[in-house]
């Protein structure tokens, strides 16, 4: 199968116009534009391969969709094995990994189904789509481990998937792009806002925890707090949505006229391609929670770790690979917008919304972190926002991100908590 | 009572556009480029500035309606006063020649005490405040009508405060300003303090830190980016008040992990507390010399305008004096019956501290900090809201500690560790949101649904022996 696109344009987020700030090193850039933290657009990238290839039916487009992302697609032959040791006795660590590998590209085919879905509405609609499937996948691996009562994976992974986009993608991000070009500058705000709202989440998670600790009060109380906190989350987030896509729409204005990309495949493709591929990666991941037990018995890794470093990859590994890649392209604003917008949606979005969900079913999701991860979680914020506060980066700070994201994953490592 | 012409008064009232004296500020700020001084094209207001010039744009308004009225009356012109001509809402030109009307003291009186629309109806609270007392209606009905009543008084203190500052030169004034600018708060803490209400003196205090930080300041932003799509401000300043907050939130820090981490006595305790609340004090009287002495000129001068008195400086005094012993007399009823309110409510003791007292001192200067803020004078309101929340932390939470010290009741900045971690997260969110230098809608409601967020874990929280 020949490279249609190269793996840059398998990001989360819709791949058609780019708009961003930055040295007029590329002629797709329009100047003064930026861009949302949802309805992420850019240029047509440079395809590998023979330019003049259009996929033009169905069948093609699918099978460029599944199949034309080199390497990560490979990953899909994983899938039939991945069903076979669920259902054989070959070993929880086996599961893991096959299951684990198998998500990969699912996240990235989830992507391009979101985006194509999108294309097919205005601007409002298609951010509106695209902040709420932005992280379906993590959405989806958290509501099976709180219905299967695994609150500590929960937990972690959306923590972790916080951690992973503030840290080791914006990084990464610093780092490569940085390595490529001396200095590279960025719209300082919508990070300034980013991380006001995260500043917020991290007030959100702190309300019920020292309540377990310091008072004596009772565990509905610290549900009704979490919940409570929860709902104004959402309300946050809800005004988020507002601010960028209706009142101030113009500060993250799409290029005009430039609308020559379309989507590839109908709406009812779309949007089924979307159901079958979440169905698929319901279906993995809920393989993937079961086996977590008998993964940290069998390997002696602690379920922190899975939940906190390992299993955020599935869902960041594509993403993470994107934003790199347009950073090096000299997009910062776009690279930025991923990763911050990620871990701005996961924490006021998808955290809230777990604690809601397990309310409704009865499961008691509390934010009530383990102090370590809140205290970290502060840090995180604290470090992100010193290394925002000047609108330029260079490849030191991307390293000291990555590094900071290491020193915890190191702390998680030894992380052991028995009963929670 | 006073025509609506002034609705909701305060210290802090400015009615209308900026006056030109306001370009001089951004003039001299220009000049201060030259001599390689920070500046920005908006004004650098801190919190005595912002008292000042709303000071100031409240007396033309005044004297603006004064003379419309007296125009109207009897048909002559009074002198148009040059720099107000953004202040009047369509009226006509006046003779600039003729000198202006000084209002009898009773008028000034009147207009001070009565001349505030809505918040001067809470006044008749007062008669009702002192029957519920001394007939013992008991304690839900003793707090809510002395509460009522202490607002209204918080904006006659300001009124007074302002009148005596008027009489005395820019550096005095704004000296009287920066310690009577929260005297309610003061009053109602030494209160609590002399009646051994611990915790009722260290939630007031928080409290109202909380809610000049994260409320007034996330509405200015609120309401004021609901009307003007962005606003600009000046990042310095408020970057100067973040820096002396974050400074008090290591003093608040410092006593409470002795007293658990350690095994300290707590006369050693008591000792940290007081060292910590000398230095504050210390960084305030620092903060006043560079304000009014060193660095005053960086900041505006009002030199050619003739302050406008409507009462001479012994009937400001006799008010401003009056007016604290009423406060006094009714915050002592407030602070009695909270144990009796608390208890027949079932709200926590801590909330009433850090939600409900606060309502007090900082309903009027919150009203008036919106207004100001949805008028696009975001810098104004800013030094309002930001001003307030250092001088409470610099100046009086050290002055209580000093205050139980002389007096011989424990306070110290022993506050509970929750407290302490909202209170550097709320310093860390407002100082990220304040990074950048525009704000939006969205930071405020950021900022309000903070104060919502803290205040729904506050009325959980039950401390029983603190």
């Amino acid at each position: 199968m020949s490279d249609l696109q190269p793996i840059a344009t398998s990001s989360r987020q819709p791949a058609r116009r780019l708009v961003s700030v930055g040295p007029e090193d590329d002629v797709e850039r329009a100047p003064g534009e930026r861009m949302s933290f949802f309805h992420v657009d850019y240029t047509e990238p440079e395809t590998i391969g023979d330019l003049s290839y259009e996929p033009t039916t169905v069948s093609q487009v699918l099978r460029e969709i599944v199949l034309g992302k080199g390497p990560i697609s490979w990953c899909l032959a994983c899938a039939p094995f991945a069903l076979l040791s669920f259902y054989s006795q070959i070993g929880a660590t086996w599961v893991f990994w096959l299951n684990f590998i198998t998500m990969i590209p699912l996240a990235s085919i989830l992507g391009d189904f979101t985006e194509e879905l999108a294309l097919h509405t205005n601007d409002t609609i298609g951010g509106l789509i695209n902040a709420s499937f932005g992280n379906a996948v993590e959405v989806v691996v958290a509501i099976n481990a709180l219905l299967a009562g695994e609150i500590r994976v929960v937990q972690g992974s959306l923590l972790g998937s916080i951690f992973s986009n503030l840290l080791l993608v914006l990084g990464s991000c610093f780092f490569f792009g940085g390595l490529r070009h001396q200095e590279q500058s960025f719209n300082a705000t919508a990070a300034s806002a980013n991380m006001g709202l995260l500043a917020l989440s991290s007030i959100a998670l702190v309300l019920p925890t020292p309540f377990a600790e310091y008072y004596e009060l009772h565990d509905e109380q610290v549900l009704m707090v979490s919940r409570l906190a929860a709902v104004f989350l959402l309300c946050m987030y809800a005004q988020l949505l507002v601010f960028q896509l209706h009142t101030h729409t113009n500060i993250f204005q799409n290029e005009e006229g430039e609308d020559e990309q379309s989507a590839r495949v109908s709406m009812t493709v779309a949007v089924f391609g979307l159901l079958v591929t979440t169905l698929l990666v319901a279906l993995f991941s809920n393989f993937l929670v079961d086996s977590i037990d008998g993964f940290t018995e069998a390997s002696g890794i602690s379920r922190t770790f899975v939940g906190i470093v390992l299993i955020p990859i599935v869902g960041n590994a594509v993403e993470h690979i994107t934003a790199v890649t347009v950073a090096m392209k000299n997009k910062m604003d776009l690279a930025m917008g991923i990763a911050l917008g990620s871990s701005t949606q996961i924490s006021l979005l998808v955290v809230p919304l777990t604690v809601i969900v397990g309310w409704v079913v009865g499961v008691d999701m509390t934010l009530n972190f383990p102090h370590f991860e809140i205290a970290l979680y502060i840090l995180s914020i604290f470090t992100v926002s010193i290394v925002l506060s000047n609108p330029t980066c260079n490849w030191l700070e991307g390293s000291l991100l990555i590094t900071t994201y290491v020193m915890l994953a190191v702390g998680f490592w030894y992380e052991k908590i028995e009963n929670y | 009572m006073s025509s609506n012409w002034q609705p909701i008064d305060s210290s802090y009232q400015q009615n209308n556009g900026t006056p030109a004296r306001v370009v001089t500020m951004s003039e001299s700020s220009e000049k201060a480029d030259d001599a390689g001084v920070d500046s920005s094209p908006h004004e650098k207001m801190n919190f005595f500035q912002a008292v000042k010039k709303v000071q100031k744009l409240r007396r033309l308004e005044r004297q603006q309606t004064r003379h419309t009225k007296s125009a109207r009356k009897d048909g002559e012109h009074a002198p148009l006063i040059q720099d107000s001509r953004d202040l009047f809402r369509g009226t006509e030109k006046e003779d600039p020649s003729k000198p202006m009307e000084q209002p009898t003291t009773l008028e000034a009186l009147t207009e001070i005490v009565l001349g505030k629309g809505v918040i001067s109806w809470c006044l008749a609270c007062a008669p009702l405040a002192l029957v519920s007392v001394y007939f013992h209606w008991g304690a839900t009905w003793v707090f809510w009508l002395n509460f009522m009543t202490l607002i209204p008084f918080a904006s006659i203190l300001g009124d007074f405060t302002e009148e005596l500052a008027l009489h005395t030169n820019e550096t005095i004034g704004g000296l009287i300003n920066a310690s009577f600018g929260n005297a309610v708060e003061v009053v109602v803490a030494i209160n609590a303090l002399l009646a051994g209400e611990i915790r009722v003196v260290q939630g007031s205090l928080l409290g109202s830190i909380f809610s000049n930080l994260l409320l007034v300041l996330g509405c200015c932003f609120f309401f004021g980016g609901l009307k003007h799509k962005e606003q600009k401000f000046n990042a310095t300043s408020a970057t100067a008040n973040m820096g002396l907050l974050a400074l008090s939130s290591i003093a608040l820090a410092l006593p409470t992990p002795f007293a658990q981490y350690y095994n300290l006595h707590d006369s050693e305790v008591l000792l940290v507390s007081r060292l910590a609340a000398v230095f504050l004090l210390f960084m305030y009287a620092q903060l006043l010399v560079f304000q009014l002495h060193t660095h005053a000129d960086i900041f505006e001068n009002d030199g050619d305008d003739a302050p406008f008195t409507r009462i001479t400086m012994p009937v400001a005094l006799v008010g401003l004096l009056t007016t604290t012993l009423l406060v006094a007399f009714f915050s002592d009823f407030l602070v009695e019956s909270i144990d009796g309110f608390t208890e027949a409510s079932g709200i926590s003791r801590t909330f009433v501290g850090i939600i409900l007292l606060p309502i007090v001192g900082n309903a009027v200067e919150h009203v008036t900090a919106v207004t100001v803020a949805m008028k696009d004078k975001m810098d104004l309101a800013m030094g309002i809201a930001l001003g307030s929340s250092t001088q409470i932390s610099l100046l009086v939470v050290p002055l209580t500690v000093l205050v139980g010290w002389i007096v011989g009741v424990d306070m110290t900045l022993n506050f509970p560790h929750f407290e302490i971690i909202m209170y550097v997260l709320s310093i860390l969110t407002v100082s990220i949101v304040l990074a950048n230098p525009t704000c939006n809608w969205l930071e405020g409601s950021l900022l309000i649904t903070t104060y919502f967020m803290i205040a729904v874990g506050f009325w959980f929280e039950k401390i029983k022996n603190y």
